[in-house]
């Protein structure tokens, strides 16, 4: 009888183990996947930040590139020989 | 009996070792996905930095390239105002810019009227300041007036001497502000007129002229016609690209004053006056309308200060 005691607590101690493991095991699978949601979460939230600071630079690198025409362009025709048909300059009196 | 607790006390040990093995097990594999979650976290953490400095970066790179390019146009605005505009008129558009401008008077070989504009933009921002210099010349696009000779008989190489372009590669846009047509009725008080075909003046379309303020007129495969009573100033340009003999006829009491020119032979049938007039064509040649202005080559300089 006391040896059937025994027996039956040695079980209960192995199943008790089994239950802790299985906890364990849980809290472990919720750490993972609120780590990882929280990964991909802030991956998402950079890659959306990469494409909008791209998208940004570009449209303000079309305006950049526009004034910049606007800088270079002349509204009437003149090149530099022009002025060598001037010379000699010299200062007025 | 003592036999028997031995051998439950073994496979109890056993168990136990077992199960130490087992929770070790678990937490090495637990550790492991730990770091692995770790050295994930700390990459991204690193990337999502990287980007915030880009982005930090990228706004400052392009704050400073906005003024720059303001600046620039601004010295840019201050240039082509300064062709037409006297130079106490000209005002900055943005608060936090100022210029200066200083002027020099030069003469060309053939003592054409010359200005040289040095001009420094500064863009006042919280950090720094952006200065931009550049050095403009003021110039004729009359670039030599015509000999009297040139205005009594013609001359293959006229637009060349007066615009350094042969006559096929001259056009309307040599001019600023110039005014393009096909007739010469109404002419606006542009001080260039560029006409194709057949030109009849008459006093209410040159009524704006006068010897200070003279006009340039380009008349191309067309004949003129002064019309009674007109009196115009300035110089008229016939332009041939052909071999037809094109005609200008100066009715009674009508007068050309300055110079008539042409670079194929014309018919001129004069019964009024046809006046060489150089201090008209000096007139013409200093109108601020006509004048162009260039940024020297390699006068450009830009400075960026710190804002004390």
């Amino acid at each position: 009888m006391n040896e059937i005691n025994k027996q039956s607590k040695a079980g209960d101690s192995v199943s008790s183990q089994g239950g802790g493991a299985l906890i364990e095991v849980l809290i472990a699978n919720a750490l993972f996947l609120t780590v990882t949601a929280g990964l991909m979460s802030a991956f998402g939230h950079t890659e959306s930040l990469w494409s909008a600071l791209k998208s940004a630079e570009t449209s303000h690198q079309m305006i950049i590139n526009k004034q910049r025409e606007n800088i270079i362009s002349e509204p009437y025709e003149q090149t530099w020989d022009d002025i060598q048909r001037l010379t000699p300059i010299n200062s007025a009196t | 009996m003592l036999d028997k607790n031995r051998k439950v006390l073994t496979a109890l040990t056993i168990k136990l070792k077992h199960t130490t093995d087992k929770k070790q097990r678990g937490v090495f594999i637990m550790a492991s996905v730990l770091m692995l979650l770790g050295i994930s976290a700390f990459t991204l953490a690193s990337i999502s930095a990287a980007v915030n400095r880009h982005k930090i970066m990228k706004s400052t790179t392009s704050t400073a390239k906005d003024s720059y390019t303001a600046t620039k146009n601004e010295l840019r605005r201050i240039g082509s105002q300064l062709r037409v505009v006297p130079m106490s008129s000209i005002k900055s558009t943005n608060t936090n810019m100022s210029h200066t401008i200083l002027t020099s008077n030069y003469e060309g070989a053939n003592s054409q009227p010359l200005k040289v504009f040095d001009v420094t933009v500064t863009h006042h921002d919280s950090h720094f300041d952006t200065e931009v210099s550049q050095r403009f010349l003021n110039y004729p696009a009359i670039l030599n007036i015509p000999s009297i000779f040139q205005s009594t008989s013609s001359d293959t190489n006229i637009t060349q001497w007066l615009f350094n372009r042969s006559v096929s590669t001259l056009t309307a846009k040599y001019f600023p502000l110039s005014n393009t047509t096909n007739e010469c009725v109404d002419l606006k008080e542009a001080t260039m007129h560029w006409v194709t075909g057949d030109c009849e003046l008459n006093y209410n379309d040159v009524d704006h002229s006068s010897a200070s303020t003279p006009m340039l007129l380009i008349v191309e495969d067309g004949d003129v016609l002064v019309t009674a009573g007109t009196p115009f100033y300035g110089m008229i340009i016939m332009l041939s690209g052909n071999t037809t003999k094109h005609s200008v006829t100066i009715e009674h009491g009508a007068s050309i004053q300055g110079a008539l020119c042409s670079n194929t032979p014309i018919s001129l049938q004069q019964f009024g006056s046809n006046s060489y007039a150089k201090q008209v064509l000096l007139n013409l040649q200093k109108a601020p309308k006509l004048a162009k202005i260039m940024s020297i080559p390699g006068s450009w300089s830009n400075n960026l200060k710190k804002e004390l």
